[in-house]
């Protein structure tokens, strides 16, 4: 499906050219996020009320 | 009674894990509210009578229970979907089951006078980075230019003002709320803070379908990031521009860059912290440029923001000593309480 925001544009031509965030090896990442494992980036919680921020 | 820290995060929080050791060697042992367990695995049984809340919470796994009045410090840390024990509810009850929880813990939670790192009043206040862009600047930073608009030609208008281009950045979740939706429905992981130039020109109609945030990019000598603690400031230089990986966003955490102890200047160090401080928060992480011409620019704020990632490459920077240090002051009322 066409992507319709800008945001998602970007994403989408990012994940073409293969490039994602990734963990280095024995240190913790930054902001909301937690690493899957293949040692890339993905989503943390979310909260349906978003009481806390990164 | 002697009074506890409660530490109000969820299971993965690693930062939490750390802190909680070192509370619990120097002081007495934390009590976790891990918000993906909650209620599942917690008892709670708490009145009014008197003009006050008083009342427990336990949670049940390792029989351990916290009274409301030996609640000492909270750290809020970070968020996490709540766990009913009869397993995910769906639809209109699942919205109540969220926000009648939500409401119901809050409130309490609030009720509560003691130290916080920080206050959810703090929190929800400081959190809008439109807002934190135009403090900065009341405060003396250097701040870049920035535009939001959902025109086309505006954004156009807006790159030629720029000398160094423009950068798009999503201002509310860098990871384009993949949570938010089931796995199976997630079409976008991300999109770090991204320059952009006339090769998007083709997308920009895109803008229409909401307002988004650009930003003059700023050349860099390095990046820092400045977090306070308390009252003490920890901060780390960063060789963003040593790969091109971290070149626009230095959180692509695989590119071995170096990280460093920095000392601030003593007028941008007071800044950072009486940033921090007009919010009531107790804690900030601050991400600033330096640019080659020596100017310290503010990038954003972040009330929650992760700081074990900047220890473990500066170890000498003992930001987990000094949470857990501000927290037990707090706790044992060396602190005041906001």
């Amino acid at each position: 499906m066409e992507k319709k925001t800008f945001a998602f544009r970007l994403a989408e031509e990012r994940g073409k050219n293969g490039r994602k965030w990734q963990a280095r090896d024995g240190v913790a990442v930054a902001g909301c996020t937690l690493v899957d494992p293949r040692g890339q980036y993905k989503q943390g919680f979310n909260h349906p009320d978003d009481w806390y921020y990164c | 009674m002697p009074k506890r820290v409660l530490i109000v995060t969820n299971s993965e929080d690693l930062h939490a894990d750390l802190v909680a050791e070192r509370i619990a060697a120097d002081y007495r042992p934390p009590f976790r509210l891990n918000l993906d367990e909650y209620p599942a695995c917690y008892a709670l049984a708490c009145g009014f009578a008197g003009g006050r809340w008083e009342g427990w919470l336990r949670h049940v796994p390792a029989d351990d229970a916290l009274s409301l009045e030996e609640v000492g410090a909270v750290w809020m840390r970070k968020k996490a979907p709540f766990r009913f024990p009869s397993g995910p509810l769906a639809g209109q009850e699942k919205a109540h089951a969220d926000a009648e929880t939500n409401h119901i813990l809050l409130g309490l939670l609030r009720s509560l006078d003691c130290y916080w790192m920080s206050h959810p009043d703090s929190l929800r206040g400081s959190a809008w980075k439109p807002e934190q862009m135009q403090r900065a600047a009341r405060m003396g930073f250097a701040v870049p230019a920035s535009f939001v608009t959902n025109i086309r030609s505006e954004v156009k208008g807006f790159r030629e003002t720029a000398g160094h281009g423009l950068v798009f950045k999503a201002l509310s979740n860098v990871m384009t709320a993949a949570a938010a939706v089931p796995p199976e429905e997630r079409v976008a992981v991300g999109v770090p803070t991204t320059r952009i130039g006339e090769e998007h020109d083709d997308m920009l109609d895109a803008v229409a379908e909401l307002p988004c945030f650009f930003q003059h990019y700023v050349p860099k000598r390095h990046e820092l990031r400045a977090t306070v603690i308390g009252d003490s400031l920890f901060a780390a230089r960063i060789h963003s521009q040593d790969d091109p990986r971290t070149a626009t966003d230095w959180r692509d955490m695989s590119a071995p860059i170096r990280y460093e102890a920095a000392e601030l200047a003593p007028d941008v160090a007071r800044r950072c912290l009486d940033f921090v401080r007009s919010y009531g928060l107790s804690f900030g992480a601050l991400d600033l440029i330096l640019t080659p011409g020596g100017e310290h620019v503010f990038l954003e704020n972040n009330p929650v923001g992760q700081f074990l990632f900047v220890e473990q490459l500066v170890p000498e920077l003992d930001m987990t000593g000094a949470v857990a240090r501000c927290l037990v002051e707090g706790a044992t009322g060396k602190r005041s309480a906001r």
